[in-house]
């Protein structure tokens, strides 16, 4: 009897685990050539990350591979066990899209951000014939 | 029957600060409800207890794992990159440093048995019961 209501609460709880969503984060480190954005978001890999860069609004998201605990019963929670993660930013510098790179190693996203290289001030020598 | 009276208590202000302190830390130390670094989830069943640990960006060589008899206890720590010359940083929000956890568990662990695996930052320990604490089917003789 006790197992019956203990399995019931359980069901209802996996029935009301809400995906919540949390904001990862972040170091911003710039340089002269480009912006370098890295985040913490563990429990993600590079499959389900998602970077969408909309004019000056970037956005990362993060989903999480979703934890095997079959035949587990959960005893202690000190984080929310189903979580994607979110942000979005806006960016001050033009980016080249073109050549934007992401990678994502140990739930750690790094995404460079190269600047468009201004025109150069061009420089015509003349030369003495 | 016993009747519980409000008494002014001079401690209570001294207590509200201390809850604000505890959500000061715990926004420090990435959103674990108790301050402690890393956060963790405990998973059991009969045989085995689970820790899933959300600790992103740690190198292998920096993680030390140790069990003894009922206490795993984790130690390590996340050091900050060089930072390439002429950079600088418009943000910094990550933590670094040494932290150290141990967990107390109901039941003798099987040291030999302990599996751990380090996946996209999260850090998973198995701790299966020592033997000598899984029941056993004793075999009853006859008398004659």
């Amino acid at each position: 009897m006790q197992n019956e209501i203990q399995k019931d609460v359980e069901n209802k709880m996996t029935a009301h685990r809400e995906t919540v969503v949390l904001k990862p984060q972040v170091d911003i480190i710039e340089d002269e050539a480009q912006v370098l954005l890295i985040a913490d978001m563990p429990g993600v890999n590079e499959k389900n990350v998602d970077i969408d860069l909309q004019g000056n609004n970037l956005t990362i998201r993060g989903q999480r591979e979703p934890a095997s605990c079959e035949g587990f019963t959960l005893k202690c929670a000190e984080y929310q066990p189903d979580y994607r993660y979110e942000r979005q930013f806006t960016l001050g510098e033009t980016i080249d899209v073109e050549h934007i790179g992401a990678t994502m190693k140990d739930g750690v996203l790094k995404l460079s951000l190269p600047k468009v290289k201004e025109a150069a001030p061009r420089r015509i020598e003349v030369k003495l014939g | 029957m016993f009747m519980r009276q409000s008494v002014w208590n001079p401690w209570n202000g001294l207590r509200n600060m201390e809850d604000g302190w505890d959500t000061i830390l715990r926004h420090l130390t990435g959103g674990s409800e108790t301050g402690d670094y890393p956060p963790v989830i405990v998973y059991m069943n009969d045989n085995c207890a689970k820790l899933v640990m959300k600790l992103p960006g740690v190198k292998l060589e920096d993680l030390d794992v140790r069990v003894n008899r009922d206490t795993v206890t984790l130690k390590g720590s996340r050091k900050a990159e060089a930072l390439p010359e002429g950079a600088e940083y418009l943000r910094r929000e990550r933590g670094l440093g040494s932290f150290a956890r141990s967990f107390g568990l109901p039941f003798m662990i099987d040291g030999d048995a302990v599996e751990a695996s380090y996946t996209a930052g999260i850090l998973t320990v198995t701790l299966p019961k020592a033997r000598i604490e899984q029941p056993r089917k004793v075999t009853i003789q006859s008398g004659n």
